[in-house]
Parts: structure tokens; C-alpha cells; sequence
């Protein structure tokens, strides 16, 4: 019981649905919904992807109800699967960029255009240019730079936890992290 | 404190620093040092105000049918059959092994003549077996209608 308490309430409620409470899983869920969402669509920027992306964190989460157990921080493990599954998202979209051949530049050129605007829409319902630039420096960042910047920055998870998140040591978080700073300062300097 | 351009921890301490994570002590030792070191001052700024306009990308609100798509794929998820949960990757695994057993079997029986005999006869029993084996896996695959609760 002593053991139970110490563990922190994420965990707790981890444990409960690992007994069935479906209840448990709903908090979790209204608890970390909006910061794993949020992480995908700084990392993917496509608000669609993103949200199936977190669909599947948290489906992945349930199906390991039954062998979980608290060995490391909830935060840490939510974020770790998210990391994955974005980085496997942006490959993957990668790949199938990289396999549109040159002969197609018809349709490339089509759906640049239709990136193109969608980005336009959403420019204009933000309304801010600042945003904007922001999304294009990060996003343009290498992805392990990216997922450490959007950890460390806008979810507050520690060097240890992003570095279990990435699956590398907390030296070499801290590099790239100390890189990325160091890039969106130079790249991001005209907005300060 | 050693300066943050020359020391090599240097970056560590401007980024907790800039993030308000340095303990007190350290954070105050650090003031103390940038107020006479112009470079490491420069630097501060410029982290300080990367950090406010990082600060300027706001959450995104969740779709409001986020959850039921959730709720609507887990129960797809639990409409599956215990066993065939539990054991897909192994039936997975057993359903390709199995399948390089059939190929197997059937390639010589195309390309030779059977021979008349007992031997003839041990082949097709295996073939049957084999037959058997997937179609008993094929009873696995199809979900049963889910009685469950939703959650």
C-alpha cells in the first residue's frame, strides 16, 4: 500500500486499468489527450495525421494494460510511444516523397499546390505570419533535434526523459538540444 | 561560474537557466557571472527571447469526437478473440510457416509423377493436415459480434 502511494498518480491509474477500471483509462486519457496531440502536430504539422497518430498512442496504451508496470515515469512511456510513431510517420511520408519520380512533376507540381493552399488556409484562420515561421524553423529541424526541442520546450519533460523517449543517453540529448537552440536562434533572430 | 561560451557545460546551464530550471543557488552564481560577461549576456538574450517566441506556437484543441473514434477503435481491438489476441503473432508466424509447408508439398506432386504405394499416401495425409491446419485458421480470423460494454 506504502509502495502504491509513493508511485505517482499517473502510474496509480495505469495500475487501476491494468485491473479493469475503465474509469482509470478515461482520466489518463482526459489528462494526456491534448499534450500527446499537441506533440504529434508540432512534430508531423498535419493536424489529421497527428490526431490518428495519438489515436494509436493511446490505443497502444490500452492494449498494454495488462503487462504494464510503472518502471519509469507514465509521461515517459506515453512520450516514448509517441516519439516512435511520429518519427516512423515522417520516414514513412519521406519515403513516399522521395519515391514520387521525376517524370510525375505534373502531379507533384498538383500537390504542391494543394499543400501549398492548405497551409495558406490554416495561415489565414491563425492570422499570424510570426507562427508561421516558428512551425517552418522547427519543422525544419533533423527529427531527433525537433522531438527533443518540442519535448524539452513546450512539454517540460526532462533531459533523462527525453532521453528514454529517444532511446539515447542524456549527453547526447543535451547536444541536440544545445544544436537546435542554436539553429532557431539564428534562424528565428528577425522575430525577437 | 565558468562561462558558458568557453565551458563545455555551458550549454546545459544557458538552457535551464532560459527555461527556469536551475536551482537558485547555481541561477544566482550565473547572474552574477553574466553581468560582467558580455558574450555569455548576448547569449542569454538571444536564448531568452527564443524562448518567448517558441512560446507564440499555441495548442491545437482537440477534434470532439477524438474520444469515440478512441473508444470506437478499442472496442474493434477487444471485438477480437481472446486467443486470437494473444496468440496473433505466433498464428501469424505459424499461418507463413505453414504456408511454405503447402508450397513445399504441392511443388514435387506438380512436377513428378506419384509414385504408386504407401509413400504416395503418408504425402497426401500431410497435405490433408496441412489443409486442415488453415482452414482452422481461417475460423480464427473473423471477430465475433462484440457483447462488451463500451468503456
Amino acid at each position: 500500500m506504502e509502495a502504491m502511494a509513493a508511485l505517482e498518480r499517473d502510474a496509480q491509474l495505469m495500475l487501476r486499468v491494468r485491473e479493469g477500471d475503465e474509469i482509470s483509462f478515461a482520466l489518463l486519457l482526459e489528462r494526456h489527450r491534448g499534450p500527446v496531440v499537441n506533440f504529434l502536430h508540432r512534430m508531423v504539422q498535419n493536424r489529421a495525421v497527428s490526431e490518428e497518430l495519438a489515436q494509436e498512442v493511446f490505443l497502444r496504451v490500452y492494449r498494454s494494460r495488462q503487462t504494464y508496470e510503472p518502471t519509469a515515469k507514465f509521461t515517459t512511456w506515453l512520450f516514448r510511444i509517441a516519439t516512435h510513431l511520429a518519427l516512423n510517420s515522417i520516414r514513412d511520408r519521406k519515403k513516399e516523397r522521395s519515391q514520387e519520380s521525376l517524370s510525375d512533376e505534373l502531379l507533384d507540381g498538383v500537390e504542391r499546390q494543394v499543400a501549398d493552399q492548405q497551409v495558406s488556409v490554416e495561415q489565414a484562420m491563425v492570422g499570424d505570419v510570426k507562427v508561421q515561421e516558428i512551425r517552418q524553423a522547427i519543422g525544419t529541424l533533423p527529427e531527433k533535434q525537433r522531438a527533443a526541442v518540442l519535448m524539452h520546450k513546450y512539454d517540460g519533460l526532462d533531459y533523462g526523459q527525453i532521453a528514454c523517449s529517444l532511446g539515447c543517453s542524456e549527453s547526447a540529448v543535451k547536444s541536440l538540444l544545445f544544436r537546435a537552440y542554436e539553429t532557431l536562434r539564428a534562424r528565428l533572430a528577425h522575430l525577437a | 561560474m565558468n562561462c558558458i561560451v568557453k565551458d563545455k557545460a555551458g550549454g546545459e546551464v544557458l538552457m535551464d537557466y532560459c527555461a527556469g530550471a536551475l536551482d537558485p543557488a547555481r541561477a544566482a552564481e550565473f547572474e552574477g557571472h553574466i553581468r560582467e560577461c558580455a558574450e555569455c549576456r548576448e547569449l542569454v538574450d538571444a536564448q531568452r527571447s527564443l524562448w518567448q517566441t517558441l512560446g507564440e506556437w499555441k495548442p491545437i484543441e482537440v477534434s470532439r469526437d477524438f474520444d469515440a473514434r478512441l473508444y470506437a477503435r478499442i472496442a474493434q481491438a477487444d471485438a477480437e478473440p481472446w486467443f486470437y489476441r494473444m496468440w496473433k503473432p505466433v498464428l501469424s508466424i505459424a499461418a507463413v510457416a505453414t504456408a511454405a509447408a503447402v508450397m513445399f508439398a504441392v511443388r514435387p506432386a506438380v512436377r513428378v509423377e506419384p509414385p504408386a504405394g504407401p509413400a504416395a499416401q503418408v504425402e497426401q495425409i500431410n497435405i490433408q493436415e496441412v489443409q486442415q491446419a488453415l482452414d482452422d485458421l481461417d475460423l480464427l480470423s473473423p471477430a465475433s459480434p462484440n457483447t462488451r460494454k463500451p468503456l
